[in-house]
């Protein structure tokens, strides 16, 4: 078998405002929503500052003047501001959150469908763990940018913008000063921010590291007892947990420094608005409603700005997951029906390979001018060494990877012109390792024909010699074989998946023989049901088992991505060539003992 | 399990509940307390300054004050403020100590734990409910006097400082200000009690999605060969959508709470601020009381509406606290607890009446008798589910016996240290353990001596894996797993026989280790084994009749008994599961033997 080995996708490189304007189509025909909620939250900010502006106009007008008219006033004016906050409340967060599920539901099911349409040659670049995150934790940052982040942003602005808006209304000298402290505010916030931040990302990444530890630890406590190397493995977890506490404290001491700063830099502000104020008051330069007013505003305006560096980094890492998904939503499949691409209904059997060549990665050359002819009903044996084409030989029939120049033509017919659905539907693949997916056997067994009846399933299942094992489990054809079949043994698993293999009834087989361990009587018994199942139809198999070349009608010994020998097994051993050897060395030990 | 566990904890009593979690904070219980008090001093440090606001405000009314005097005002607030910013900061800070050490002992307390609970445990429980427990729910305790307890607390200093500061400045005012707060604390904890289960219920789903993508992907080949995309796809559309209604439900939940409450405390607020501009025309309080009382009042009304959210995580968080007491709770092995013997073993085993079951009721192993003489190797054959792996299970003392004795060289088992025991055995498996580290710390890991170079490469030498290595960029020092080279099957194998020979145990329990290579490194490893069974009480389990006929006893067993023992050429002469594997297993062999004939 071929060694797998995952490298990251290389990423695609977006422009910022790519991906913003990508991101934004995300919304698809959810626009209102998205327009929705920012006007929501636009005039929620605007809102927000002015019920401070007229609780400054209660006491300056209202209660200064001895005025109680006024003050009721703008205290119903106020109420009304309240009950419209109410509704912006609410329209921003139903509006922003709506928009937030539906666009996740629709981009997972945009990625997922994607995924799907994605060749072979994909699935051995990329590991599923890195599809995976995509899906999830990447899908739903993508999502938080289109909805809070974008909420955050306007809220920000609009807020910092209202506040001195009104205050250059109430005072423009004093909003003046207010300004120009503005920019070192926000400056130095975004900076402390940033170190907080960072250490932050080092608690994440040791966090990381103390899951993996633990989850080795449990899986390997066998091992660890046996060996008994408690001590030393509690020791070298120590040293990351150690280093845990101490950025996580950092972190902790850093968030503690940083909202007195912020609070204490309002003091000061409020200071400067009372100093300033106080001397302005007997001119009637500013009244105490002002000066109320300006402290609100201060603080207002202070919590968007903390908020920044948040915002910002969360962005940053929002923009990264979006670079990550769209590289993943704008690869191609490297295997696409033609336009004229038909479905067929049937398949004879003939398989023909003409002038063949085949590579995974272009400097390794797997199969070299490979020439074959496989003929209806006829049974294949590919034997060889390991990394010599036997698997890729299988893997080009069902199109799973497309070889680089030559034909192959199936029933006479390139195969180019037939749909892969309905040639795949056609062959029939029994893996090494057979995956079942969690479910119940039944649901199992009818994987490729959902259709299937009952009657029909447990014939299959008889057929395959499965049946026997399946009616003393629990619940019988019922029961939950668990995530990818853990809870059968692995070779009820390879029962369960000949079955399937059955029921599907394919014109082709294509076999890759285990060689784990699986005790002898059940062993027995799949050499029984891979009897049933290869009956009667051509077949293609990596055989490892003796008894399987025996029977084959045809033996090719594939070495180099060439076929060295073929023909029945007593020609070639007559031939005292590379099978010869092969077999000799293979199995000397087998022929000495009987 | 989540709920079940979660329900029982709700019979415990607050105050229990209470007094464990300070407890916990073991020698940083003072550090905790008085980061809360700083907490504390920090919101009567705010009040204050509304206070010399107020008193500021009443002077300029009467135009009794100089610059001097302001500038007077403006300095102490400022001093206030500079107090205030350094309570709140030592308050953040003892909270980030006291909960960041609890974590820490949390966390290395469960490894050692982990690593002490006995096999019949770790059966029991998944891996990925472990990890939980160790990341998770430490986590939620770490929050839990990092933000929620500090949070809780500051709400009650704000809501009983500012609201005696106003019973101080206007008693009528005061009861007027909280007409609001029960309907604003019950409407809080009403919506978050969903919310927050509802959060429960989309991150479940999440999981679910996840789950069923990862079964997808690693099995996408299946898909592929039997054309399922589509249905795939449909199954995951329903998945997707299920997340996307649990997701749109929390949505509705929080849309429809937090206008509400907006609307609650903004009436409070307002109401009482009008009812308070009223009394300062008629002249009852005065305008600087009147500045200062609407900041107070705020901030009674406003930060109630988190409480709800609080106090919900709150209880969620301690019962994560005592899923993890639950785990501690559960005794771990005494791996020292017996005599330790300063001499190797030599190998003699005898089991006697041995009877052994994981659940009770369930027998795996029945009645077992067994002499074996030291050196002696012992094969073990049966079908899956037969108590091979049980039996040999029962040496290291990873299960306790339910009847009968084990002694090795006349030494009950029971009265050696665990530690002494699994020190002298050596395992190899069907599926070995390496650990994500280098090769060579994966060779040396259970060594207990000085290894030099040589005897480490001889080992591998002795394993066929040493080439191997070398053909690593890294050679010994390359890393396995996730971040360095994926050995396959047989190389993980002959690594994991490597450590082994290089641990030199006296006892050696081979399982099933040769099924995973194929037949041309399977003799080298074959010798390799044989030159490490030499001189070693051995016990083999495995299927294929060639491993095991050269034992010097071979046992075969079925449903939980020792149904046949005897040498290979006594057993195939007897009826028996022996004799038929054995001719199944040979049939190819005698018509090969035929076919080489008419060859």
């Amino acid at each position: 078998m071929k060694k797998r080995e995952y490298k990251e996708e290389r990423l695609k490189h977006f422009k910022t405002s790519t991906l913003f304007i990508r991101i934004i189509k995300l919304s698809g025909k959810n626009w209102p929503l998205l327009v929705g909620f920012l006007i929501c939250i636009g005039l929620f900010s605007i809102a927000q500052a002015s019920e401070t502006y007229l609780l400054k106009n209660v006491i300056d007008v209202g209660i200064t003047n001895k005025d109680l008219d006024a003050v009721f006033y703008y205290m119903t004016l106020y109420f009304c501001v309240i009950c419209a906050n109410a509704v912006f409340v609410f329209g921003f967060i139903f509006f922003a959150g709506l928009l937030g599920e539906k666009s996740l539901k629709g981009l997972r099911q945009k990625m997922f469908d994607h995924i799907m349409t994605l060749s072979f040659s994909y699935f051995d670049r990329t590991s599923s763990g890195w599809l995976l995150s995509r899906m999830t934790s990447d899908a739903s940052r993508i999502t938080e940018l289109l909805t809070w982040m974008f909420l955050d942003g306007i809220w920000g602005t609009m807020n910092v913008t209202a506040a001195m808006v009104f205050m250059f209304i109430i005072n423009w000298q004093l909003a003046l000063l207010v300004l120009i402290i503005l920019p070192i505010l926000i400056v130095s916030a975004l900076k402390f921010k940033g170190l907080i931040i960072k250490e932050y990302r080092t608690v994440r990444a040791l966090n990381s590291q103390i899951t993996s530890k633990f989850s080795e630890t449990i899986s390997g406590v066998k091992v660890i007892k046996s060996l008994g190397v408690e001590e030393k493995n509690a020791g070298i977890f120590g040293g990351v947990t150690d280093s845990m506490y101490k950025a996580s404290f950092k972190a902790g001491f850093l968030s503690a420094l940083f909202l007195p700063a912020v609070q204490l830099t309002t003091a000061l502000g409020v200071c400067i608005v009372l100093w300033s104020g106080g001397f302005q008051f007997e001119s009637g330069f500013i009244t105490v409603g002002g000066i109320k007013a300006f402290i609100s505003y201060i603080i207002f305006m202070l919590w968007p700005i903390q908020d920044l560096a948040r915002v910002y980094a969360n962005m940053q890492r929002s923009l990264a997951s979006a670079e990550r998904v769209f590289t993943l939503l704008d690869s191609r499949a490297e295997i696409v029906d033609g336009e004229k691409a038909q479905s067929i209904k049937g398949i004879k059997g003939k398989i023909e390979f003409r002038n063949i060549h085949f590579s995974y990665r272009r400097d390794v050359k797997v199969l070299n001018n490979l020439n074959l002819t496989v003929h209806p009903g006829e049974m294949i044996a590919l034997v060889g060494p390991t990394g010599g084409g036997k698997t890729t030989i299988t893997n080009i029939i069902p199109r799973f990877y497309e070889p680089q120049k030559g034909k192959i033509l199936i029933d006479g017919v390139d195969y180019r012109k037939i749909t892969q659905r309905s040639l795949q539907d056609k062959i029939g693949i029994v893996l090494q390792t057979p995956h079942l997916f969690s479910g119940t056997v039944m649901e199992n067994i009818r994987y490729g024909r959902p259709d299937a009846r009952k009657n029909e399933i447990i014939a299959a299942s008889k057929k395959a010699h499965a049946h026997d094992f399946i009616v003393k489990l629990a619940d019988r054809y019922d029961s939950e074989v668990g995530e990818g079949g853990g809870m059968l043994s692995v070779g009820q698993r390879q029962l369960v998946s000949i079955a399937r293999a059955i029921l599907n009834n394919p014109d082709v087989i294509i076999l890759d023989e285990a060689t784990s361990s699986i005790d002898t009587l059940t062993e027995h018994l799949i050499q029984m049901g891979l009897q049933e199942l290869l009956k009667n139809r051509t077949s293609i198999i990596v055989a490892h088992r003796l008894s399987t070349i025996r029977n084959a009608d045809r033996i090719l010994v594939i070495e180099d991505g060439k076929i060295k020998e073929q023909g029945a097994h007593a020609d070639l051993m007559a031939l005292k060539g590379h099978y010869y050897s092969l077999y000799t060395r293979q199995f000397e030990d087998e022929l000495l003992r009987a | 399990m989540r709920e079940h566990d979660s329900g029982r904890d709700k019979r415990k009593s607050p105050l229990l509940v209470l007094k464990t979690l300070y407890s916990v904070l073991g020698a940083y219980k003072t550090t905790f307390i008085l980061a809360l008090a700083a907490l504390g001093i920090a919101v009567g440090l705010s009040t204050a300054g509304n206070f010399i606001i107020r008193a500021a405000v009443d002077l300029l009314i009467a135009k009794q004050v100089g610059a001097i005097t302001i500038i007077g005002f403006a300095l102490l607030f400022l001093i206030t403020a500079l107090l205030r910013g350094l309570s709140a900061f030592f308050s953040g800070k003892g909270c980030a100590k006291s909960a960041e050490k609890v974590a820490y002992k949390f966390r290395n307390d469960l490894f050692m734990h982990f690593q002490a609970l006995p096999f019949s445990y770790h059966d029991k429980m998944q891996t990925g409910e472990l990890v939980q427990r160790a990341t998770s729910d430490v986590d939620s305790v770490r929050k839990f006097y990092y933000e929620q307890i500090p949070g809780v607390i500051r709400i009650i200093f704000l809501f009983t400082i500012n609201f005696a500061a106003i019973l101080f400045l206007h008693w009528q005012l005061a009861l007027g200000s909280i007409i609001a707060v029960p309907f604003i604390i019950l409407l809080s904890l009403f919506f978050f009690r969903k919310i927050v289960n509802g959060f429960e219920a989309y991150q479940n789903q999440e999981g679910k999605l996840s789950a069923s993508v990862q079964e997808t992907l690693s099995g996408i080949r299946v898909v592929k060969a039997f054309a399922r995309q589509q249905w795939e796809a449909g199954h995951f559309d329903k998945i997707n959508a299920e997340q996307c209604r649990r997701g749109k439900r929390l949505v509705f939940l929080h849309a429809a709470f937090w206008p509400l409450s907006v609307l609650l405390c903004g009436t409070q607020f307002i109401a009482i601020a009008t009812i308070g501009a009223y009394l300062t025309l008629t002249g009852d309080i005065s305008f600087g009381t009147y500045v200062a009382f609407t900041a107070m009042v705020a901030s009674i009304i406003w930060p109630l509406q988190e409480l709800g959210r609080m106090i919900i995580e709150l209880s969620k968080s301690s019962v994560s606290f005592f899923r993890i007491k639950e785990i501690l709770n559960v005794a771990g092995e005494d791996i020292e607890l017996g005599l330790e013997l300063k001499h190797k073993l030599k190998g003699n085993i005898t089991f006697k009446d041995v009877c052994f079951s994981y659940n009770e009721g369930v027998p795996i192993l029945e009645d077992i008798n067994l002499q074996i003489r030291a050196g002696e190797k012992i094969a073990i054959l049966g079908l899956t589910g037969s108590g091979k792996t049980s039996l040999v299970n029962l040496l290291p003392r990873f299960y306790d016996l339910d009847k009968g004795r084990i002694y090795i060289d006349n030494y009950a088992l029971t009265s050696l240290t665990k530690k002494y025991l699994r020190d002298n055995i050596g395992m190899v498996e069907q599926e070995p353990f390496l650990f994500t580290t280098t090769i060579r710390e994966n060779l040396l890991f259970g060594v207990k001596r000085e290894i030099t170079q040589k005897e480490m490469e001889q080992a591998a030498k002795m394993a066929c894996i040493h080439r191997t290595i070398l053909s690593f960029p890294e050679g010994y020092d390359t890393l396995i797993g996730e971040k360095g080279v994926s050995l396959s099957g047989g190389q993980r194998q002959r690594v994991a026989i490597a450590r082994t020979i290089l641990k030199d145990p006296k006892i050696l329990i081979l399982d099933d280790s040769t099924s995973a290579i194929d037949a041309k490194t399977e003799k080298k490893i074959q010798q390799a084994l044989d030159h490490l069974m030499r001189d070693r009480t051995s016990f083999i389990i495995a299927h294929r009749i060639e491993t095991l006929m050269k034992a010097d006893k071979i046992i075969v067993m079925d449903k939980g008994k020792i149904v046949e023992t005897g040498r290979h050429e006594e057993l195939i002469e007897r009826p028996g599961i022996y004799k038929k594997i054995f001719q199944i297993q040979t049939d190819n062999g005698k018509e090969n033997k035929y076919e080489k004939a008419r060859i």
